[in-house]
């Protein structure tokens, strides 16, 4: 199986005021491809911080990150923004889209900058849209769509440009339930139909009962990683 | 650069609908452009009316395009420096120019009493003909014909003159001036005509006799002062005066540029000021743009970064910040010059300045000023709003696009 993230000693120490205060510490781990992996911890372990170095959204102070064979220490921020187009897919906690933008438009907007041509952009889109239960909704702004809707787009936006990885940081933390329940069911199905690896950060009980690797975070540091049912 | 047009597009439209997200804010940052463009250009016009009329009342007030005179008449506009007439030469270079009229005249220096006053002017010697289109004195008179009474012992004085000598239409003067022997020449005149002229100082510094009369007078029987010449296309001036000049080397050949440097002096002095106020005007306008871009980046500093998180480049981001800004400057640019324009038409029959005629008159501007609108001045007034607006949103635009992902999601929280 090929490794889709290879984290390697990783450290992230931010600098707060005259106190340097460590929020990773020398973590190693690989994420294969095809994977749907959860880190969890308590707030303060530093599983967004792991999942924004992943991402390229920022850097680590020691390590280094390798996704899909590229060194992400050896990239420019502009070099980083295309590996993020072409190669990741996020999934923040809230706030997701583009509020100026219709739910279709939010969903072509990666496909966009990618230069894909209008029409079959805008197929592939409505698809997508359809597939995760939004059809009907595409002229719909963020506003009136709601939070488990645009969370849906969100997902729609991740993975229609059929990314290697997508990254979904507490992408149920303010989802009902149900809500939650339903966007785990769907992201669950593109892993399995789609084959898109997927990496939360979480500490909801139910996204980790999806997951089929759980990573724990403690202090900046992996203290457990297993397989689920192990 | 990958699918250049299609993130062009995308930024483009990206930028439009950001404008149009906060309405109010975006409406107070036209309105703030669309002033100033306004103010610019309008004022511009009012400009350069006021200097196209003191330039027309300069060529007008018996200056022409182009003076040819004997060699220091400039200096010294007295009786020595007059010249031969007719002249061959020169009949034929003027033949080779695109002349609108040629006016040959006598003028030195003369006193004229009545029975009460004397007052020192610039004595006249013009045949009428000539001078119909090319001087005020073939158009203004208003009461009685010129000469036509009184034959070769009839004057015209302006009205003011009329006044302070305070004799009237019919009555004679009395007119002094030095003759080719350098004697004191006078002759009795009948004032067979009155005119009136856009400057009272023009009304009491000329009286106008035949140029025969003059002639007999002053003993210059087939000699003259100066002639007088008018264009069809002005914007010829410069090439023709440089052409006399190398052709009449014993004249003084000069455009009326060169006779009435007051009146170019203050068209420089007048070009030199509108470019500050454009620039005042501007820049404070960009000022406000610079602020509004700012406001709107720091309430959008979460989905910056959600947009570079997701594939925007720092360029990226700097150009939907300046293709914003664009948007706002073009449409306030386009409303700045649409009210202008209006203002122009509203302002088309003049803006009467009489209630400050003295002050005017003192810089040679008539009473009515008319809105002269250039294109190179809304040319000009458009392309600085542009550039230094765009120049101001280029700083808060590096700003945005200097914020990493993380900082400006972070930001939020």
């Amino acid at each position: 199986m090929s490794h889709t993230v290879i984290v390697e000693h990783v450290s992230k120490v931010y600098r707060q005021g005259e106190l340097d205060v460590p929020a990773l510490t020398d973590i190693s781990l690989v994420i294969d491809a095809g994977g749907f992996v959860s880190l969890h911890g308590p707030s303060g372990s530093g599983k967004t911080t792991l999942l924004n170095i992943i991402g390229g959204l920022d850097r680590p102070t020691a390590g280094d990150v390798i996704v899909a064979g590229k060194s992400l220490n050896s990239l420019s921020r502009s070099e980083l923004a295309e590996l993020r187009l072409d190669r990741i897919g996020f999934v923040f906690q809230s706030y997701n889209l583009i509020p100026v933008l219709s739910a279709l438009e939010n969903v072509e907007f990666i496909m966009q900058l990618q230069g894909v041509p209008d029409d079959e952009r805008r197929e592939r889109a409505m698809a997508v849209l359809k597939e995760v239960g939004l059809g009907g909704m595409e002229k719909r702004r963020p506003a009136q769509l709601s939070g488990g809707q645009q969370q849906r787009v969100a997902v729609a936006r991740a993975i229609v440009s059929n990314p290697d990885i997508v990254l979904a940081d507490e992408p149920t933390a303010n989802l009902d339930s149900k809500t939650s329940a339903k966007l785990l069911e769907l992201m669950q199905k593109m892993n399995q139909e789609r084959g898109v690896t997927f990496v939360f950060s979480t500490h909801d009980p139910l996204v980790m009962k999806y997951a089929r690797r759980l990573i724990a975070l403690s202090d900046g540091r992996v203290v457990d990683d297993q397989s689920a049912g192990k | 650069m990958k699918a250049f047009s299609a993130r062009a597009g995308l930024l483009l439209g990206l930028a439009f609908r950001n404008m149009l997200r906060n309405p109010r804010r975006s409406i107070l940052t036209l309105s703030a452009i669309s002033v100033g463009v306004w103010s610019c250009t309008s004022l511009a016009a009012l400009a350069r009316g006021v200097g196209a009329e003191m330039a027309r009342d300069a060529i007008y007030n018996l200056t022409g395009h182009i003076q040819i005179h004997a060699p220091d008449y400039v200096e010294d506009p007295s009786i020595e420096h007059r010249f031969k007439w007719p002249n061959q030469k020169i009949n034929r270079l003027l033949k080779e120019i695109d002349t609108a009229g040629i006016a040959v005249r006598v003028r030195v220096p003369a006193v004229v009493a009545s029975e009460r006053e004397t007052r020192s002017v610039t004595l006249v010697g013009i045949d009428p003909a000539q001078e119909q289109g090319l001087s005020f004195i073939g158009d203004k008179i208003s009461a009685g014909d010129l000469f036509s009474a009184a034959g070769k012992s009839g004057i015209v004085i302006g009205r003011a003159l009329l006044d302070e000598l305070e004799t009237k239409q019919g009555k004679r003067v009395v007119l002094l001036s030095q003759n080719t022997k350098n004697e004191i020449a006078d002759r009795g005149f009948r004032i067979t005509a009155v005119f009136d002229a856009e400057l009272e100082s023009t009304e009491k510094s000329y009286v106008f006799v035949s140029r025969e009369a003059a002639q007999t007078m002053l003993g210059m029987q087939g000699e003259v002062s100066e002639i007088a010449v008018t264009l069809k296309d002005k914007d010829k001036l410069h090439e023709y005066v440089t052409r006399l000049k190398q052709a009449l080397p014993e004249f003084e050949v000069h455009s009326w540029r060169e006779l009435e440097p007051l009146v170019t002096a203050l068209n420089s002095i007048q070009n030199g000021f509108l470019f500050l106020w454009y620039l005042i005007v501007i820049v404070t306008v960009a000022f406000g743009l610079v602020n509004t871009l700012f406001m709107a980046i720091y309430e959008r500093t979460y989905e910056i970064g959600l947009t570079q998180a997701i594939g925007f480049s720092p360029l990226m981001v700097l150009f939907e910040v300046v293709f914003e800004s664009f948007y706002l400057l073009i449409s306030g640019a386009i409303i700045g010059n649409i009210l202008a324009l209006l203002t122009n038409l509203w302002l088309k029959d003049g803006v009467d300045v009489s209630a400050f005629a003295r002050g005017t008159e003192m810089i040679g501007v008539s009473s009515m000023i008319y809105p002269d609108q250039r294109i190179s001045d809304l040319v000009a007034v458009n392309i600085l709003v542009l550039i230094i607006g765009i120049a101001g949103s280029v700083y808060p635009a590096w700003r945005a696009s200097r914020l990493t992902p993380v900082e400006a999601m972070g930001r939020r929280e």
